[in-house]
């Protein structure tokens, strides 16, 4: 709690150009992109946030993405193609650990 | 008194053709059962279909003829649900291997205590001498136009790698060296398989009785030392190597014999009783479902979870 | 004395994993809490994550027969739910959205089937304008439904800031969010949402606290919004304890009260959940139940098999020692378990399957429901093969008929078929204790002998059909899937053939001779009603509810419910068809498959249909518009489709 609340302290809500929604150590939920996890700090923050450690999500590096507006995994050559094309591309998603226990036999 | 094995053999007319290997193995098995004294009305022999699997009307117990590929399931669902039974399944090659081969492959899994008898010749004999799953890639028999164009499966490989704790090869013609397969098999605890090469004079001219006597020996006689037994995980690191070397040999020279016994995994019933302290007590087929023909369990008693109280 | 009748439906919709299970679970609890009576239901793809989904739920102070369409409430937090749903709605209703959804369109929603993006695109477009949440809610707003638009994120935040509680529990929040705001827009009170979420969660604080706090939050905007509300009367149904629970549960719940020791099965939707709630019980306390007999637990062998041939094998395996035996499958594990059929018929070994039937054919939808397995079950297996095949209308009969299914198999020797479907699987009801009281029902396990008998015939031909059965173990013996002398032992004699033909047979006359007329089919209504609806399986309580409806708008209907599908009662229906002026038959398939049987037993021909093909569940909405349009066009074959 305690370390939750410095956290949040910390956090100041600025515009969507340098905050949590275009970091890279972000996490968006895999539903509700709005709401992440912060790899860094290791919390919950909300995509308007900010920290001094913002490092801007790039499609350099040869590894898989995730795009928060196809929900879909990506590898590096489609990652930079739906970044051209100004889609959210996240380094990864955040899914709950117990989902589990929300899905169904399919 | 100990049992002989006239107590096995049963009143019915034998239905192979002469010279088939399948008196050998039925042989063995009398005098296995014999000399382990297994009351018939505790045994269970289970068959599919196929000359072999008619073994379940030539030996005393409760049998089953099954249908083809489909003697492993039922005799699983048999041996779990009373594992006071004695349960062994004969099959041909074509029915274990070929359209039973998934249940083969994960009865090795289970490890439940069954003791299967392959009665291998490598073809389809109640069809007419159709390729087996064991019949080498190329080969040709009688009832064959063409070569055999689809490979072999070895059973002992494929036993091997599903977990199978007792894997031997036998000969149907040495019925005394097969009777102690059979009987070590059975004494197992776990899936014990026993792949036996037979000669099916009527359709496989190619791998005849003159063919295998040139090849097989005995793995025990070629090397004293020989031991497949695994008593623990690092007895298995030295031994398997040279386990597989043998499984592996084919060819001009076949060994006979145990190749693996594994004494370090519990069977399935085992593990049940582990889950479930008891079921070796009252197992499925014992264990009693009501009071006086009457029900005396309600949903609302024990299925707790989906209560709510408003 | 005039008692106010509430009766409340609710659509809640999500993506697949994000909360939408919870939240509906809590709905059902929240009403049940209430005093009311539920019936609710899960719709989804068949997708692991992502794909929309949604939990349709019904409260009623009567008993709620069926799901109903359009809903008093939508709670849609994402996107795709608003639009889905945007024609299941109410005049009158509440829509929960989220705002921060609004500038969303259809189009670039990927999870999103495409047809129904064209849908979506065509119908705003009439509108000129883009299927957008916007304009979705502008619609809803027009139709009459008055719109809560949830500040999710901002609301989130606030639990979030609140509760400290890590993403993980925050983000499944979200549904709760939706749910409490529709809840206390509709007059359910703040204590019975938390004891509903405290009953959902009670045992995880660490989920607990933060949906505890959504709920609030939601809560108190919803009131800052909207004011007070009239709050919900309390339903008729307080002060008991009450059961919620899905089709699938009741039925492992009547095979484990029922005396079921072993069932093995091989996964497949919709028939897995059955499997799974067994094996979760599979060793039971029972306290003094069994204290005469030493047993204080009792174990039930429940085992996942390579396919379906092995599960139904190991289970007539089982059998074979006497062991109560089940297996349990759909559509494509059945196909499997055809050769298996016959052989449970030839060597006569007593096996109950429980068909869950989902939409074909092949792997069709394999989430979604359907009743086009019953030809498929009726003719399984090769040969000439006599089998019992039953279909339950819902829940309490479905408790009731596995638990006889498992002794008729027994009585028999015959494999017994228990029909059931995607849509009983996955809804939940209501239930009190008195209506699954196994003590209604014996136990029965027909002619079992145990020890050795002399000259003991396996096949012994009697004239019943049924022969005394022993467990192997006691005897020498041959259980047999070739053709047998009364030994076992295999015969291809042509009078040994003619006699056991003959004898297997037999067993449909006793058959037919022992099961009760009530058990076999059910005329529901009027008797002398001039239209005849005939249907099976659990088209029953919409059918019902649609019945009621009719009525009061003056249609007079009655219902033929055929149960016992095989052997059919072709005496029973013969004689309620012959007073009938037009017959209707309702089913879930495409090629009339009770007609069928219906017209091959008795001669009459099901003359109208009413078909539902979409693999939705049949509402009773469907059914009223089928009767009524038969009626007025007498048209031979109306498709109803309601649904998303
Ligand atoms: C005859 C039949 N039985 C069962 C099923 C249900 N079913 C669908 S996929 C599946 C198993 C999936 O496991 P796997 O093959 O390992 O694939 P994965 O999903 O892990 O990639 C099952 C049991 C089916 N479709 N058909
Ligand atoms: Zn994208």
């Amino acid at each position: 709690m305690q370390r939750v609340a410095e956290v949040f302290k910390s956090m100041m809500s600025l515009g969507k150009s340098s905050s949590c929604s275009s970091c890279w150590d972000w996490l968006p939920h895999i539903h509700f992109p709005f709401v992440g996890y912060c790899t860094l700090w290791g919390t919950t923050t909300f995509e308007d946030y900010y920290c001094s450690s913002y490092k801007l999500v790039s499609v350099e590096r040869e590894r898989f993405y995730w795009c928060a507006t196809c929900k879909v995994r990506l590898n590096r050559e489609e990652a930079v193609s739906h970044w051209i094309m100004k889609h959210r591309v996240f380094r990864g998603a955040y899914v709950d650990p117990d989902i589990r226990e929300e899905l169904y036999e399919g | 008194m100990a049992r002989r094995w006239l107590d096995y053999k049963t009143g019915a007319w034998v239905q192979w053709c002469p010279g088939c290997g399948d008196f050998g193995i039925l042989n063995s098995i009398y005098g296995a059962l014999a000399e382990l004294d297994i009351d018939p009305t505790n045994l269970v022999v289970v068959g599919g279909i196929g000359c072999s699997s008619r073994s379940v009307y030539y030996i005393k117990g409760n049998n089953v003829h099954t249908i083809h590929g489909r003697a492993i399931p039922i005799a699983s669902g048999i041996k779990l649900a009373n594992p006071e039974l004695t349960v062994i399944v004969t099959g041909g090659d074509g029915d274990l291997l070929g359209i039973g081969g998934g249940h083969f492959t994960a009865l090795g899994r289970r490890n439940i205590d069954i003791a299967i008898f392959i009665y291998d010749n490598a073809v389809y004999g109640l069809t007419k001498g159709q390729a087996g799953p064991t019949l080498p890639l190329w080969a040709r028999t009688k009832a064959l136009a063409y070569p055999n164009i689809q490979g072999s499966v070895n059973p002992l490989l494929l036993a091997f790698a599903a977990g199978y704790t007792f894997i031997a090869r036998g000969y149907a013609y040495h019925v005394n060296q097969l009777k102690g397969l059979v009987k070590a098999a059975i004494q197992h605890k776990g899936s014990a398989v026993v792949d036996i090469l037979q000669p099916c004079p009527t359709y496989n001219d190619f791998m005849t009785q003159e063919w295998y006597e040139k090849r097989i020996y005995y793995l025990n006689e070629e090397d004293p030392t020989w031991d497949p037994v695994i008593r623990s995980p690092e007895d298995m690191k030295v031994k398997a190597p040279r386990i597989l070397e043998k499984m592996l040999e084919t060819g001009d020279r076949i060994p006979l014999g145990i190749f693996f016994q594994d004494l370090t995994k519990d069977t399935m019933e085992e593990r049940l009783e582990k889950a479930m302290p008891g079921y070796l007590r009252t197992p499925p087929a014992k264990r009693p479902i009501d009071v006086k023909g009457r029900i005396t369990l309600h949903p609302f008693k024990i299925f707790k979870d989906k209560l709510l109280e408003t | 004395m005039t008692r106010l009748t509430i009766d409340l439906s609710i659509i809640i919709g999500g993506p697949q994993g994000g909360g939408v299970e919870s939240a509906g679970q809590i709905a059902l609890k929240v009403f049940t809490l209430k005093g009311y009576n539920i019936i609710g239901t899960r719709e989804y793809h068949s997708n692991i994550m992502g794909a929309h989904s949604y939990f349709h739920i019904r409260a009623s102070s009567d008993t709620p027969r069926a799901l109903r369409l359009p809903v008093d409430s939508l709670v849609a937090i994402d996107a795709e739910s608003v639009l889905t749903h945007v024609n299941d709605v109410a005049k009158g209703s509440i829509v929960v959205y989220d705002v921060g959804s609004i500038n969303q369109d259809a189009s670039t929603l990927a999870p999103m089937e495409h047809s129904l993006k064209k849908r979506l695109e065509k119908m705003f477009s009439e509108r000129g304008a883009r299927p957008t949440v916007g304009e979705a809610i502008k619609l809803l707003e027009e139709r009459g439904a008055r719109t809560l638009d949830l500040p999710l994120k901002e609301l989130l935040r606030k639990v979030s800031e609140e509760t400290g509680s890590p993403l993980a529990s925050i983000a499944r929040t979200v549904n709760i969010m939706g749910l409490s705001a529709a809840l206390y827009a509709l007059g359910v009170e703040f204590p019975y949402i938390v004891k509903a979420v405290e009953a959902q969660f009670g045992k995880r604080p660490k989920i607990l606290a933060p949906n505890i706090a959504a709920a609030r939050i939601a809560v108190e905007y919803t009131h800052e919004k909207y004011g007070a509300r009239n709050p919900l009367p309390d339903g008729p149904h307080k002060g008991r304890v009450r059961m919620i629970v899905t089709g699938n549960e009741v039925v492992a719940m009547a095979k484990i009260v029922g005396g079921l020791t072993f069932e093995s099965f091989y996964p497949i939707t919709p028939s897995s959940d059955e499997a799974h709630y067994i094996e979760e019980n599979k060793y039971l306390d029972v306290g003094d139940v069994f204290r005469d007999v030493g047993l204080d637990k009792l174990s039930i062998v429940t085992l996942q098999t390579e396919d379906e041939i092995a599960a139904i094998g190991m289970a007539l395996g089982a059998a074979l020692t006497g062991a109560r035996a089940s297996t349990t499958t759909s559509g494509p594990g059945f196909s499997l378990m055809n050769e298996f059929i016959s052989m449970a018929v030839e060597a006569e070994i007593p096996i109950v399957i429980s068909l869950w039937m989902r939409a074909g054919p092949s792997t069709g939808i394999a989430t979604r429901t359907g009743q086009q397995d019953l030809l498929h079950a009726i003719f399984s297996g090769h040969g000439d093969t006599p089998k019992i095949v039953v279909a339950s209308g819902d829940h309490v009969e479905a408790f009731y008929d596995a638990i006889k299914a498992m002794n008729w198999a027994e009585k028999f020797q015959i494999p017994v078929i228990h029909l059931l479907d995607k849509y009983l699987a996955s809804t939940s009801v209501s239930l009190d204790e008195w209506d699954v009281d196994p003590s209604l029902v014996e136990i029965d396990r027909g002619k079992r002998v145990y020890g050795p008998v002399k000259d003991y015939k396996r096949y012994e031909i009697t004239e019943d059909g049924v022969s005394p059965i022993a467990p192997l173990g006691f005897n020498t013996m041959i259980i047999n899937s070739l053709e047998h002398d009364e030994y076992g032992f295999v015969s291809e004699d042509p009078i040994d053939r003619e006699a056991m033909v003959l004898k297997r047979v037999r067993k449909v006359e006793t058959i037919s001779k022992s099961i009760p007329e009530t058990e076999k089919a059910l005329l529901h209504g009027d008797p002398d009603a001039k239209v005849t609806i005939v249907s099976f399986g659990s088209t029953k309580q919409a059918i019902l509810s649609a019945m009621e409806e009719l009525y009061r708008e003056g249609v007079k209907v009655n219902f033929l419910q055929v149960r016992v599908l095989s052997p059919f009662p072709r005496d029973l229906v013969s004689k309620v068809l012959a007073g009938a002026e037009k017959i209707v038959g309702v089913e879930a398939n495409a090629t009339g498959q009770l007609s069928f049987l219906i017209r091959a037993h008795t001669g009459y021909s099901v003359g109208h249909v009413i078909q539902k093909l979409n693999a939705r569940p049949l509402y009773d909405i469907d059914v009223v518009y089928g009767v009524k349009r038969i009626i007025e066009s007498g048209v031979e074959r109306v498709v109803v489709n309601s649904g998303s």
